[in-house]
């Protein structure tokens, strides 16, 4: 285990300069600009499955009300807002870019200002909550009502109003119409950025753990 | 006529970073137990739970009639409670509100019955919006909430408080007429607040962790 | 005596006339609300009047006008569902006695009646003030009553966790709204149609399934909202 997140740090460097150097600029993209769909898209996928795995997460604490998974769904929503704000901000480049201004109400961008929106709801309301059992089940609550309703914040919406958004980039008839090179780096970028995610979330949910066991120990050992 | 039992097994509870009481048991059939013990040792806490409105830590309060183990949801009819922090819709007068308690129960008393019931508590004349009642007259109000669903065990909390003489006596009869059928749990801060109890269990102070273990 | 127990509906049924009666006497709440969504309107009214917009902007606008005001005045009163019981400390007493799922059903049905009586009076209003022509009435109804609902069930829902927290009206608006853009926005959208007369029932049925799932997923969250 150690030696795969050791490994990390090069994968994700191999992967940054694979993403500059390997795969040639998309067609119909200006310049070089096309290049971020390696960041971007990934960005995108992984504050998505930040939210899978809070919902996942606080469904397990309603049902065993085990600390530990409360834990593991706070950090995964603080690093879906991480990632969802670094979606914002790598899209908003791409956007100026290629149309001149960096936001648009765009539904599809608008969307994960949304997710952005929501991940802070979810942090603001934990606290302002001063107990931990009752914050745990406020908070596992609210994420899995959000978890039921996301679906229609995130692909319905979007499709009942247009969108200025490149069709799912790079892939409008759902195949994959990228090159070799471009497709080798993407999908690779897909797989780093998830590693990375999972690599953080062990670590914010064991800090989040020492943290109350600490507590729990300089209360003399109480529950 | 049903008989009912309460019991406690082994109950704790703990807040972080403050541990309440532990180790609780009791059993009762009928009669009265009283609860007595300073502000903050946790008999409130106590009764709530017995009432199946805070979890316990630990430990798990068994509710019988005739013999059968009552469910969480039979629980909330079947044990009648009243608390100190027990308040009122303030717009409506008593009568509507305890109408309104016993159709949102599932179980609606009917106008003889309700009007019978504030009669047992001294509030028969009292008309107008409860938030025109006095501190005795709101806690009688309690009391009746406490009997409303024709509860098979009776919880009061503070049952005393703020009443004058004259409902002091008229609770201490409806407590006295209960107890012959049915188990009651009283809880105040000293003993001569309470009706007579066959049996007491005293919470000695505050985050003692310990309540006095009792059979 | 043997009776017929009273259902699930019923019982819900007691906590939104209870509601209502408690509004009524009060009068100051619903009062407000009515004055708001006329406040609301004169403004808009004022502001940009009948002619004051472009046609071929005026559908799309008037639409999204038109629920800015019903969503605003309602949003007025919709978090006090839950929050004004444990303010008041009625809320010990009512979870003594019911479990989650019929107070929840009962303050949703309340808060969807209120929103109804707000769109009563509101549309008409604004249809004349703005000289905005409703050209398919069935399918301005249908929005109505759905996104109605949609708005009435996630509100009451997010009262109730709110309700145990701190800094309660600020965060009901933090909490609810990346919720209830998923609704307003196909509540738009249908209403844009509804007014052009070109009803093609996508986002009906859009506001149809988020009801749906929100109806379901507040049922089941329900007892979780209202434990201690």
């Amino acid at each position: 285990m150690k030696l795969l997140k050791l490994l990390l740090l090069p994968f994700m460097g191999a992967v940054v300069a694979a993403a500059f150097l390997w795969p040639e600029p998309a067609k119909g993209f200006l310049g070089e600009s096309s290049r971020i769909v390696f960041f971007h898209v990934p960005c995108a996928w992984t504050a998505a499955l930040a939210f899978l795995v809070a919902a996942g997460y606080s469904v397990a604490w309603l049902v065993k009300r085990q600390p530990h998974f409360d834990e593991v769904a706070e950090a995964a929503v603080r690093l879906g807002l991480l990632f969802s704000v670094l979606t914002l901000v790598t899209g908003s480049l791409f956007a100026k870019i290629m149309w001149g201004s960096y936001w648009n109400w765009d539904p599809r961008e608008s969307s994960y200002l949304l997710l952005v929106f929501l991940y802070s709801a979810y942090l603001f309301l934990r606290a302002a909550v001063d107990d931990p059992e009752r914050r745990a089940r406020i908070g596992s609550a609210y994420a899995v009502f959000a978890a039921v309703l996301m679906p229609f914040l995130v692909f319905v919406a979007p499709r009942v109003t247009a969108s200025l958004h490149p069709q799912t980039v790079i892939n409008p008839q759902g195949k994959i119409l990228m090159d070799t090179p471009t497709r080798t780096v993407f999908f690779t970028a897909l797989a780093a950025f998830t590693a990375l995610f999972f690599w953080m979330l062990e670590i914010q949910s064991r800090l989040a753990r020492l943290d109350r066991e600490r507590a729990k120990s300089a209360r003399g050992g109480a529950v | 006529m049903a008989s009912a039992r309460i019991e406690a097994i082994a109950l704790e509870k703990s807040f972080p970073g403050r541990p309440l009481f532990a180790d609780v048991s009791f059993a009762l059939d009928r009669g009265v137990l009283a609860i007595v013990g300073p502000n903050g040792s946790g008999k409130t806490t106590l009764v709530k739970i017995l009432a199946g409105l805070l979890t316990p830590t630990a430990g798990t309060v068994r509710v019988e009639r005739d013999g059968r183990l009552l469910s969480a949801e039979e629980r909330r009819s079947a044990v009648g409670w009243s608390g100190p922090d027990l308040a009122f819709y303030p717009e409506l007068t008593a009568r509507e509100n305890l109408d309104f308690f016993g159709r949102v129960a599932g179980r609606p008393a009917s106008f003889e019955d309700i009007r019978s019931l504030l009669g047992g508590v001294g509030l028969a004349e009292a008309g107008g919006p409860v938030e025109h009642f006095s501190t005795g007259m709101k806690q009688r109000l309690r009391i009746a909430f406490a009997f409303l669903l024709r509860p098979d065990v009776v919880l009061l909390d503070e049952p005393l408080s703020g009443v004058d003489a004259d409902g002091r006596r008229a609770v201490a009869a409806l407590v006295a007429d209960a107890a012959r059928t049915m188990p009651v749990v009283l809880a105040a801060t000293a003993r001569e607040e309470l009706p007579d109890a066959t049996e007491v269990l005293e919470f000695a102070g505050r985050n003692t962790g310990q309540g006095k273990r009792y059979k | 005596m043997s009776e017929r127990r009273p259902g699930f509906f019923s019982r819900a049924w007691a906590v939104c006339a209870k509601d209502a009666a408690q509004e009524l006497r009060r009068r100051v709440a619903i009062a407000s609300i009515f004055f708001f969504a006329a406040t609301a309107l004169a403004l808009v009214s004022y502001a940009v009047g009948p002619f004051g917009l472009p046609p071929e902007a005026r559908s799309r606008l008037d639409a999204s006008l038109l629920w800015v005001i019903l969503f605003f005045s309602a949003a007025t009163s919709l978090p006090r569902a839950f929050v004004r019981e444990e303010e008041t400390g009625t809320g010990l007493g009512l979870r003594k006695v019911a479990p989650g799922v019929v107070v929840l059903a009962g303050k949703a049905l309340f808060n969807f009646l209120l929103f109804l009586a707000i769109a009563v009076l509101s549309v008409p209003a604004f249809s004349v003030l703005l000289e905005w022509q409703v050209r398919s009435p069935a399918g301005l109804a249908a929005v109505v009553l759905l996104g109605g609902w949609g708005l009435s069930i996630v509100s009451t829902f997010l009262s109730a966790l709110v309700a145990r927290a701190g800094q309660r009206n600020v965060l009901f608006l933090v909490v609810s709204f990346p919720l209830l853009v998923p609704l307003l926005l196909p509540a738009i959208a249908a209403t844009i149609q509804a007014s052009e007369g070109a009803v093609d029932g996508t986002p009906l049925r859009v506001l149809a399934a988020y009801d749906g799932a929100a109806t379901c997923a507040a049922y089941l969250l329900a007892a979780v909202a209202w434990e201690d």
